[in-house]
């Protein structure tokens, strides 16, 4: 009896030792314990990455891009709008909450990408579906960190889930390699991306051409302007994609009630929404009204726009109820319950593709005034914008340097992607923005409240100072100069 | 044949007549059950023989005693024949006669008469059996303390029916069997038992204490026990039997005020409803803060189960370990302090019974004064007069109708706005009509309830195996209409020892029903007790035909809208909806105790606890929705609702097992040792769903199989949590002198993260005895004297289940295709957090017992300070890392306190006389929140403005909000002091904290109180004189605050619901301001006067009887009659007087009990009953 009560003791000792018993895996919830297995978990989990992109207009393309761009004014502001005014202004600061959302924002999305892009190697599963997978989530990542870099600068790079802990260790990679990064990234997925995918279930996901036409927009904002325009040259010779015959159809702009052409054969890329499901309907991105609007589109663009550019009817407004929703993302019946709209947001579209190819043929090739030779910058140029303006082609007469046919590109871009979210980096780029924000927006304009000065250091935003707080490591995450 | 020859057999003899033949031989008493079986002996003994044979003799004796001769055929052998004459003579006498000049002796046990040769006794030694017959006697003498004589005290032979009493000087004798326990338990009504081992004949003397501060006292501490003098960490102790008095449903409530540093609060009234047990303090921010609750041995995560399952008529003793040290053998559950209950066993010998009942009326311990019907009339025409006086100014002087200055005569026609005029309703009342409906609500939902309980246990057993099986029947109804609990309960307890091995079983099962009412809400949320504050008074309960009445719920906004806010009858809510919640709960615990040597034993335990709930709602089409578009202009003045049913379950199942080494040596009489280790695991599963429907479109069906349709997707939960642990402790003390004991515990457990799987919880504590040491001998004025200290750290793993695991939300979609199909995505929602752990409280604990002039007077006192770290919090990460926030273990805050008791015990005479008062203080403060340190502000109750702030520096959860100081009670004092640009003369004046000559409603916020007292203090004091005891028990709070939200409709002075009396004071005019305190009456109030404010705030300090008690106790002559061992019958008031300027039901209420961060909010609730009952207690 006693020997069989001491081992009986010690054998619980020994039961003890299986460490099995303090792990609990919750029933009720998912963990990642047991997920990132199938190829059906890893669907969800890339699905969910691109459900990530739907608040990349709301939360990026307009407070970050359309606001710090002459296509919008603010007039003054309101205790809801100051940020945006700051924004509009250039006199932003580190604590605005519009870039810390953004910043936020954009790293969840990476952080959605990295969960799949780190485990998928390890996973059990058709290889073809493994890269598309991987290379899907690389393309968002890339795409992310593509904004992100033209935005803050030098970034810390994460291309893994991390902890807490680990954040406070990880410090800023130079813009350059922040470029490195993205250029791997985009290659890998237009390399594994299908050009096409099988099931038309599928239309909406990243394609190969998608991934170029980012690649090539990253090369050309890098000046790398021979890569990009074979890459660009890849496209419109094998892509299948075409400008649509108008501007509206190529927007799905409702005009009539019931036309659908989203995911059109303009379009490379687009974040898609759908207003009859709970959750993926969008409000609309940019509103106004009639009055007492305090921002506005730039009244300059407005007046930028021929009287018969098929575009300016874009950028204007329809009533419905007591919403004015712009023109441009209206799909003509908002749900009558949650006022969502189900138009989609496009990344990237032909005429992107078109006009900057006509930019690398400007910057590479030589100086012509050739409209009718494709192989010159006003060629495509034209194409573009003869769509929407039927008036004789522009050009002839004004391509009297490389600069003042850049000039006639970034006009051209800047009336054609209008509230795109595209403008504020065709300005960097192009080493243009101090000198059309205070153009189009400063004190020459005559209206109140004009930006005086768009200093260098402006052309990035400050880095979130809640950020900067919680790593508390300047060696780490540092202030971009000039910013307090 | 030599062998020994015993009968037993009974006869009938007066009891008296023993008595007194005891008390003239001064030889031996009858334990209780005896006297009792001795009823209808004779007292006395008449003989008259001559010179017949001893054993002639002893037969006649035997037969009027009812005494048996025990004697050996060879021990009569030798004797002589006696003559006797005696007539009502005692038996001691008669027996003088008869030994006279015999070599025999005898010896009394029990009621046999051992008779023996006297000098041969060693010789015979080896013949004798090693039954009943060898023994030794013990005289003595109990005393008091002071070494007066007690007389009447009980004495008996433990684990056997062996006893007596002493005589009037206190004197006594008893004869010991040899192969009995050889221990004497000392015993007297009001004081201390006394155990008393016998090794030799001896004269004893032994003093009994009074009752309470015996040093022999034995206090568990959690895997084991020590004696009360020898504890040297933070131990509160109350007996069983100083709790049995409360008429109350669970023990908890009667524990209020019995424990220096142990809060207890009653924050509702609910039948069934748990206390609050806070003890020394808060330590967490959003971690769990109830203590942990330990039933014989088995810890209980869930405190409302183990107050459900135990009665308090099972109940020893309950101890409350305070400090880290003690706690810390609990480790990762010891933080918030640790609740011991340890219930009944029973006893070697007869069969004791024992039944507890009572029966009890409760009432409502408090109404709150409102106004009447016509008071109410005219305060609410006041409210529409101003609100329509205010719309006009020097620049728009004049009604646009009349031309003319508005006047509050002016009829409702002139008036421009709805909220400008008084309901044609009130017009009667403002006339003075006498006769017309003026419903006093309060009167309509509370009512007069009965309660009662009854326990009946049985108890006994022998030397190898013991029982205690009882059985509990309460049945509450509760002070608000339509609610009641009962509860059927039984505890089962069995224990066995053979040789080394020892077997302890303990089940207990309950059953309990409980039906609630919505109490604690809000009246837009059905909330009960608030919507007969609020409702109208001149609206009538019933309508003529007997259907409820609804014209509170929108009439006055239905056409011309009077803008007063719609109230659901209550008396409807309450009776209409039904919510019934059935719990079934079983508990079985076995045992296995094994002496592998002498001194160690082995002891594993398993025990599962298993608990059902099943909650049946129910909420009637006949029960309109709230709001005026359920209201009809016409009786019966609603449209029925679409109804709603809900039916959930729960289930718990968890198990705990462990083995525990114990090692117990004694060294040279002086060294104790006390060496513990053990190994504990626990496993807690729970699952939980819930299924609502609707649609029907009768109530003819009222559950869920009634509905059309199910609403939304149904709540399913599972959650679960594994504890392994491995703990040790060392007890030594010298000579009870210098003691020294130190613990460590490690857990392992499921919730925290894998780096931090384990947690170590060490403790160590010293205490010296002074009183002990030879120097203090002479000191004969301090009985004893005690220093301590102690330090240790103790864990809190209420932390939630699955915080440190990566969980993932399966809402993150997207559409893709032609045709835009939904793609489910799934995305991490919650970090993987491998660092996560456990919070850690250090305490370190100093503490003095004195007790002077044989302990009359004892003072116990102690400080601690605790610091309590690795808070968790739900702090900002970098971004970066694709989460805004994560739980963390970064904050810490102190409680620092001093408790102090006060200990008398007078025996005056026959009156013992013994008192307890604590005192107790506590100081809370927050040290740290994290990097940043940035303050917690939140909102309570769903009200924007009532905030509350957390922040360091300051005791968590202070009220955050504006400094009312009074009203303006004229012009000049509103032009003469910043205020807000809506300001009138009689709104609000409001602390322009800031200074900046701005009110502002975010910047002039300020910390206007904390519910955390500022000290706890309670007096008990028991009276016993002869068969009567009396009992009072106070105990008071100081400096708490409450924020009663209640008052933003009862205290709004704005007309639009029903008000308390305090609208009587409120400002009127220039003439009439009132008492300065209360605004001006205004349906459109003005200058943010319905801010949260410290207008809303209260001083919760009381003083509350909270119990008072007469108990009689039977004489035992009368008793014996009845064969009855004890009967005390009881009257006992709970609650009966509260002092306070509190002007809610409750001062105690703490609406949201499990947010720390937003304590002390009163929006309706529960009240508390004052409770008179009788009851009885009795043992056969």
């Amino acid at each position: 009896m006693k020997k069989i009560i001491i081992y009986g003791f010690l054998l619980s000792f020994l039961f003890s030792c299986k460490k099995s018993f303090l792990e609990v895996t919750p029933e009720d919830q998912l963990s990642s314990d047991n997920f990132y297995k199938t190829s059906s978990d890893f669907n969800t989990a890339v699905v969910a990455a691109y459900s990530g992109l739907q608040s990349y207009p709301s939360t990026e393309a307009f407070p970050l891009s359309e606001y710090r761009s002459d296509n919008l004014y603010v007039k003054t502001y309101t205790t809801g709008s100051i940020e945006q005014f700051q924004i509009n202004k250039f006199q932003d600061n580190s604590t605005s909450s519009l870039q810390a959302s953004a910043w936020a924002d954009m790293y969840s999305g990476i952080e959605r990408c990295n969960e799949v892009v780190s485990r998928i190697g390890t996973a059990n599963f058709s290889e073809t579906l493994k890269k598309q997978y991987d290379a899907e989530c690389r393309f968002i990542r890339g795409f992310y960190y593509f904004n992100l870099v033209q935005y803050f600068g030098d970034l810390p790079v994460v291309d893994h889930p991390i902890t807490a802990k680990e954040a406070l260790t990880i410090p800023r990679t130079k813009v350059a390699d922040v470029y490195t990064f993205i250029e791997n990234d985009l290659n890998i997925a237009a390399v594994n991306l299908p050009a096409v995918y099988s099931s038309s279930a599928d239309l909406g996901r990243v394609t190969s051409w998608a991934a170029k036409a980012v690649l090539a927009k990253v090369y050309l904002t890098q000046g790398k302007f021979s890569q990009a325009q074979s890459t660009l040259n890849d496209i419109i010779t094998s892509g299948g994609y075409r400008l649509m015959n108008t501007i509206d159809s190529a927007f799905s702009v409702n005009t009539s009630g019931g036309i659908n052409n989203e995911m059109n054969k303009e379009i490379l890329f687009a974040i898609r929404y759908q207003k009859s499901t709970a959750g993926l309907g969008h409000s609309p991105w940019f509103t106004t009204t009639d009055t007492t609007s305090v921002s506005d589109i730039n009244p300059t663009l407005k007046s930028s726009y021929s009287s018969t550019d098929a575009r300016l009817r874009l950028i204007r407004y329809t009533k419905n109820g007591s919403t004015f929703y712009i023109n441009k993302y209206f799909d003509g019946s908002p749900d009558a319950s949650t006022k969502k709209s189900g138009s989609d947001f496009i990344v990237l579209r032909y005429a992107d593709v078109l006009l900057m190819y006509s930019e690398c043929l400007n910057e590479t090739g030589t100086l012509s005034n050739s409209l009718t030779d494709p192989s010159m910058a006003l060629y495509w140029l034209n194409l573009v914008r003869q769509r929407s303006n039927k008036t004789a082609p522009i050009g002839i007469d004004q391509c009297s340097s490389k600069d003042a046919v850049r000039r006639l590109i970034v006009q051209e871009r800047k009336l054609e992607f209008t509230l795109e979210g595209i403008r504020w980096f065709d300005l960097k780029r192009t080493g243009l923005a101090s000198e059309m924000i205070l153009a189009n927006s400063g004190s020459a304009t005559g209206f109140t409240n004009p930006v005086t000065s768009v200093p260098d250091y402006r052309l990035i935003y400050p880095v979130p100072q809640p950020e900067i707080e919680k790593i508390n490591n300047p060696q780490i995450l540092d202030q971009n100069q000039g910013y307090y | 044949m030599n062998l020994y020859f015993l009968f037993f057999h009974w006869k009938g003899r007066n009891l008296t007549d023993l008595c007194r033949i005891m008390k003239l031989t001064a030889l031996l008493m009858l334990i209780i059950c005896l006297q009792v079986r001795a009823a209808g002996f004779s007292q006395t003994i008449t003989l008259h023989e001559k010179d017949v044979p001893l054993a002639k003799v002893f037969n006649q004796i035997e037969q009027q005693s009812g005494y048996t001769f025990a004697f050996t055929a060879t021990a009569l052998r030798k004797t002589k024949n006696v003559s006797l004459s005696v007539t009502n003579e005692t038996l001691v006498n008669v027996l003088a006669i008869c030994f006279k000049d015999q070599s025999l002796e005898y010896t009394i046990i029990d009621k046999t008469i051992i008779v023996r040769p006297a000098k041969e006794v060693d010789q015979h030694l080896d013949h004798i059996a090693p039954s009943v017959i060898l023994s030794l006697t013990v005289k003595g003498k109990v005393s008091d303390e002071n070494g007066k004589p007690l007389a009447d005290a009980t004495i008996a032979l433990k684990g056997s029916s062996i006893g007596t009493s002493t005589d009037v000087e206190g004197k006594f004798s008893i004869n010991i069997p040899d192969n009995s326990s050889k221990i004497l338990v000392f015993s007297y009504v009001g004081r201390e038992n006394k155990e008393i081992k016998i090794s030799s004949v001896t004269l004893l003397d032994v003093r009994l204490l009074p009752l309470n501060i015996q040093q022999e006292q034995v206090v568990v501490v959690g895997y084991g026990t020590v004696k009360k003098g020898d504890v040297t960490t933070s131990v509160a102790r109350v007996s069983g039997e100083e709790i049995k008095n409360a008429p109350v449903v669970n023990f908890d409530q009667a524990l209020a005020g019995r424990m220096a540093g142990v809060q207890v609060l009653q924050n509702s009234g609910k039948p069934n409803a748990p206390a609050d047990i806070r003890v020394r303090g808060t330590g967490s921010i959003t971690a769990g803060i109830d203590p942990l609750y330990v039933v014989d041995g088995v810890p209980y995560d869930r405190g409302s189960v183990a107050l459900e399952i135990v009665d308090a008529n099972d109940i020893e003793s309950i101890e409350v370990l305070k400090d880290a040290s003690s706690a810390a053998i609990y480790g990762s559950r010891g933080a918030n302090g640790v609740v011991i209950i340890t219930t009944k066993s029973g006893k070697s010998g007869k069969m004791k019974v024992d039944l507890n009942a009572f029966y009890g009326i409760q009432d409502v311990a408090k109404k709150i004064p409102m106004l009447d019907a016509y008071q109410y009339a005219a305060f609410s025409k006041d409210g529409h007069d101003n609100a329509y006086l205010g719309e006009y100014s020097p620049s728009n002087p004049n009604n646009a109708i009349t031309g003319l200055p508005p006047s509050v005569n002016d009829p409702n026609s002139v008036r421009p706005n709805s909220w400008d005029k008084t309901p044609p309703e009130l017009f009667p009342y403002l006339q003075g009509t006498p006769g017309l409906t003026n419903t006093n609500w309060q009167d309509q939902i509370f009512r007069t309830a009965p309660m009662y309980k009854a326990s009946l246990a049985m108890s006994g057993g022998n030397d190898n195996s013991r029982y205690y099986v009882a059985g509990n029947v309460l049945s509450q109804d509760g002070i608000i209409i339509n609610s009641d609990y009962k509860r059927y309960g039984a505890r089962l307890k069995y224990s066995a020892k053979s040789g080394k091995v020892k077997l302890d079983v303990n089940v207990t099962p309950s059953y309990s029903i409980e039906n609630r009412v919505n109490s604690d809400d809000s009246y837009n949320n059905e909330g009960i007790v608030q919507a007969a504050l609020a409702s109208c008074p001149i609206w009538p309960v019933y309508n003529p035909d007997g259907s409820f009445n609804y014209q509170g719920n929108g009439y006055w906004r239905l056409g011309t809208d009077y803008q007063h806010n719609e109230v659901i009858n209550p008396v409807a809510e309450a009776m209409l909806i039904k919510n019934n919640i059935i719990h079934a709960n079983v508990d079985g615990a076995i045992a296995l105790g094994y002496e592998i040597f002498k001194n160690l034993d082995f002891k594993t335990s398993g025990s599962v606890n298993y608990n059902q709930y099943y909650n049946e709602y129910y909420r009637p089409s006949t029960l309109p929705n709230i709001g005026s578009k359920y209201a009809l202009a016409v009786d019966p003045y609603y449209v029925p609702s679409n109804p709603l049913a809900k039916s959930s379950s729960t289930y718990f199942l968890d198990w705990v097992w462990e083995n525990t080494l114990t090692y117990k040596k004694t060294f040279n009489n002086s060294h104790h040792l006390n060496i513990l280790g053990g190994f504990t695991s626990q496993r807690e599963k729970s699952k939980a769903f819930s299924v609502s429907t609707t649609g029907a479109t009768n109530d003819l069906l009222p559950n869920i199989a009634g509905g059309t349709s199910a609403v939304g997707k149904p709540p399913y939960s599972v959650n679960e949590w594994t504890l392994m642990s491995y703990l040790s402790r060392v007890q030594y003390d010298y000579k009870s002198k210098y003691l020294l004991s130190a613990a460590i515990r490690a857990d392992g457990s499921s919730r925290f993260g894998s780096n931090n799987k384990w947690g170590y919880f060490p403790s160590i504590s010293a205490g010296w005895k002074i009183s002990s040491e030879e120097f203090m001998k002479d000191i004969t004025w301090i009985s004893s004297l005690k220093l301590k200290a102690s330090y240790g750290i103790s864990g809190n793993f209420k932390i939630g289940n699955y915080q440190q695991t990566a969980l993932l939300s399966n809402n993150y979609n997207a559409d893709f295709g032609l045709n835009e199909a939904l793609n489910q995505g799934t995305a991490p929602t919650q970090f993987a957090n491998p660092d996560l752990t456990w919070e850690k409280t250090a305490m370190t604990n100093l503490g003095i017992e004195a007790y002077f002039l044989n302990d009359r007077i004892g003072i116990e006192t102690e400080i601690y300070n605790g610091k309590t770290y690795d808070l968790l919090l739900n702090l900002p990460v970098p971004t970066i890392t694709g989460f805004g926030t994560a739980t963390t273990n970064i904050g810490s805050v102190n409680n620092r306190g001093l408790e102090a008791s006060l200990i008398i015990n007078n025996p005056i005479g026959k009156l013992v006389w013994r008192s307890r008062s604590n005192i107790s203080v506590n100081i809370n403060k927050v040290k740290n929140l994290g990097a940043n340190n940035t303050p917690i502000i939140t909102t309570a109750g769903g009200v924007a403005s009532a905030y509350f702030k957390t922040e360091v520096g300051q005791p968590i959860g202070n009220i955050y909000g504006l400094k009312y100081d009074g009203i303006f009670k004229d012009q000049k004092s509103l032009d003469n002091y910043p205020h807000f640009s809506t300001s009138q003369i009689g709104d609000f004046k409001f602390v322009d904290v800031d200074g900046d000559g701005v009110l502002d409603v975010t910047k002039d916020r300020t910390i206007i109180g904390n519910y955390i007292p500022k000290f706890t203090y309670s007096f008990v004091n028991d009276f016993i004189y002869k068969g009567f005891d009396l009992s009072i028990a106070f105990q008071g709070v100081y400096g708490n605050k409450i924020l009663n939200l209640s008052r933003r409709y009862i205290a709004n002075i704005e007309g639009n619901v029903n008000n308390m009396t305090l609208a009587l004071d409120r400002y009127r005019n220039n003439d009439e301001p009132g008492n300065g305190l209360i605004n001006r009456a205004n349906r459109k109030s003005t200058g943010n006067n319905s801010t949260i404010s410290s207008y809303h705030v209260e001083d919760g300090s009381y003083l509350r009887l909270q119990n008072i008690t007469l108990g009689y106790n039977v004489a035992s002559a009368t008793l014996s009659k009845i064969k009855v061992q004890k009967i005390r019958i009881y009257v006992s008031g709970q609650n009966l007087w509260t002092l306070t300027k509190y002007s809610g039901y409750n001062p105690e209420v703490n609406l949201y009990n499990s947010n720390q961060l937003t304590p002390g909010v009163d929006y309706g609730s529960y009240p508390l009953s004052k409770t008179l009952s009788f009851g009885i207690n009795a043992s056969f």
